[in-house]
């Protein structure tokens, strides 16, 4: 065997186990019930995002708003930040477009005709977070990427009024109803993208905490005085924590957790072992983060993200008892 | 609303064709993703050339994926610091009228924060600006200005930004109250400032004089000295 031939051969033995590789992670089915948990929780955080534009809708949108569209358009440059409320601007239309944006997301997180409704849900978000680009923050674009990636799944397929519908018109007809196809090749696909794009935020976020030392005024995420920075802003913190000035190592504690627990979030939480204590880690650390920063939507989102990595089999133990068993299997 | 039992029923895998196609379509989602999180900050001539290869920052600008998701939630650099428009007004009946925005008690946190980026986005063109890297300075001000003298049925009066500045841990432990008091005159810097008029029908904002840099941490001789 000449050496060019066996060279040959180890390449075409690494694609294979290359491409098998890759055929087992995006294309072996699964079970969609961690997109039905989540297009719940997304639903309803887009909800309420939605429900608190209401009282400023005008103030923002309106004809004379702090946000004219020429104005945004200026700023944001040409571009495919498209949006519908970019061609509304009187009260009523601007009223009747909110109000139909609600049933599209109630529809959506309820599960009712799911498939379209996810779609006109991101639709939705879309456009508010296009329309007014200076009045979103973090939760925004995490949210935007969860409603994207869960209108590839079927994640109407539990927890949905697409299926107690399915389950009733069966039982009226006396047929057993459609089986449920619990695996899915699509509902794979999109939790792990999801997975994917949630590892990439946590390591570019600790990226920007601990490269950013160096670019910028101060290294606080080494240092560990950045939480303390944070406990200092007044009118942002939902708990005033000003006191811990006396314990600068609860503090420094605190700063490294969140900056390492991020770094290894997004490092090693594909790793099975190293998954339920960092998704432990990463609640308690986004809960502590909401008392002192105040971004509540933010870090309620990022908890319920992480749900993309609870097994699908963990879920149903815990929720069990809530539907119970599906009488269609 | 029903939730899965156990079995092993699965839907029928992709054909090879369509694995292909469907790998295809992720290569080309994740590559955008990357091009979205090494570019959006300062990057090489490489990474930049990127964002060039046809329909990546138009699909990335349209699904708001343009980031680079570096939340660093606090450097502590200028503009690490809560903002607020403040607005001296005046009406045709020569009434006088303070406007803030966002007002301290607007509920829910969501709300105050909108308007609070608001502002935060002032400041930032401010800064850009006094760097030359603003094109739009001015504009935000401009539209707040507009709807704030439309909703008090003003004809003028003076609107500015405010940073409140971050209290270090020696000044929460002073004994003085006037430096523990984060709420203090010396916590607040003036980094926007504009007279307000209307001429012709149209609203006319006039920069006055520039203030200082915005180092968010307030020293001894910190502060403009207004609350």
């Amino acid at each position: 065997m000449t050496a060019a031939s066996t060279a040959t051969g180890a390449f075409r033995e690494l694609g294979e186990r290359f491409g098998n590789a890759w055929n087992r992670f995006w294309f072996t089915p699964a079970d969609p019930l961690p997109l039905c948990l989540l297009r719940v929780l997304a639903g309803s955080m887009a909800l309420y995002l939605h429900a608190t534009y209401t009282p400023d809708l005008l103030r923002f949108f309106g004809a004379n708003g702090l946000l004219p569209v020429e104005t945004v358009r200026q700023l944001r440059g040409d571009g495919f930040a498209l949006s519908y409320l970019d061609y509304l601007s009187g009260g009523t239309e601007l009223r009747v477009a909110h109000v139909l944006g609600f049933v599209v997301l109630a529809c959506f997180t309820l599960g009712f005709f799911t498939r379209t409704a996810s779609v006109g849900a991101l639709v939705v978000v879309l456009s508010y977070i296009h329309r007014g680009p200076w009045l979103t923050h973090l939760v925004e674009p995490i949210l935007a990427f969860v409603l994207i990636y869960l209108c590839l799944a079927p994640c109407g397929r539990y927890l949905s009024i697409d299926r107690w519908l399915a389950l009733r018109n069966a039982a009226r007809r006396g047929v057993p109803p459609a089986s449920p196809e619990r695996q899915s090749v699509a509902a794979n696909v999109a939790l792990r993208l999801l997975q994917i794009h949630l590892a990439l935020v946590y390591l570019m976020m600790a990226a920007g905490k601990l490269s950013g030392a160096a670019l910028e005024a101060g290294p606080v995420w080494w240092t560990g005085e950045a939480l303390w920075w944070l406990i200092a802003k007044p009118e942002s913190r939902l708990v005033d924590l000003t006191g811990l000035h006396q314990h600068p190592y609860v503090i420094n504690a605190w700063t490294h957790a969140v900056a390492w627990g991020e770094l290894a979030f997004g490092l090693l939480i594909f790793n099975r072992w190293a998954r339920p204590p960092l998704l432990a880690l990463a609640t308690v650390l986004w809960i502590s983060l909401a008392a002192v920063t105040g971004f509540v939507p933010f870090c309620a989102t990022m908890i319920f993200a992480n749900a993309a990595f609870i097994s699908p089999a963990a879920l149903r133990r815990w929720f069990g008892g809530l539907g119970g068993a599906d009488p269609g299997r | 609303m029903t939730l899965p039992s156990n079995g092993d029923s699965q839907d029928a895998l992709p054909s090879q064709g369509a694995r292909t196609a469907i790998s295809f379509l992720l290569f080309l989602h994740l590559f955008a993703l990357a091009v979205a999180v090494l570019s959006n900050r300062p990057a090489s001539g490489l990474l930049q050339g990127l964002r060039r290869v046809p329909a990546v920052t138009e699909y990335l600008q349209l699904l708001n994926m343009d980031l680079s998701y570096r939340f660093h939630l606090m450097l502590v650099d200028d503009l690490d610091m809560d903002f607020f428009i403040e607005a001296d007004l005046q009406t045709p009946e020569g009434e006088r009228r303070q406007v803030v925005l966002p007002a301290p008690d607007l509920k829910p946190g969501i709300r105050y924060r909108r308007q609070e980026r608001l502002a935060w986005q002032v400041a930032s063109q401010t800064l850009l600006a006094r760097s030359g890297a603003s094109p739009g300075d001015g504009l935000v001000p401009q539209a707040i200005a507009t709807t704030l003298l439309a909703e008090n049925g003003a004809i003028g009066g003076v609107i500015r930004c405010r940073g409140h500045l971050l209290q270090s841990p020696d000044q929460a432990a002073s004994l003085d109250p006037a430096v523990r008091d984060p709420y203090a005159p010396r916590f607040y810097r003036t980094v926007y400032e504009a007279n307000v008029r209307i001429s012709d029908g149209e609203v006319l904002l006039v920069r006055t004089g520039e203030r200082g840099e915005t180092a968010p941490v307030a020293d001894e001789t910190e502060g403009d000295g207004t609350p």
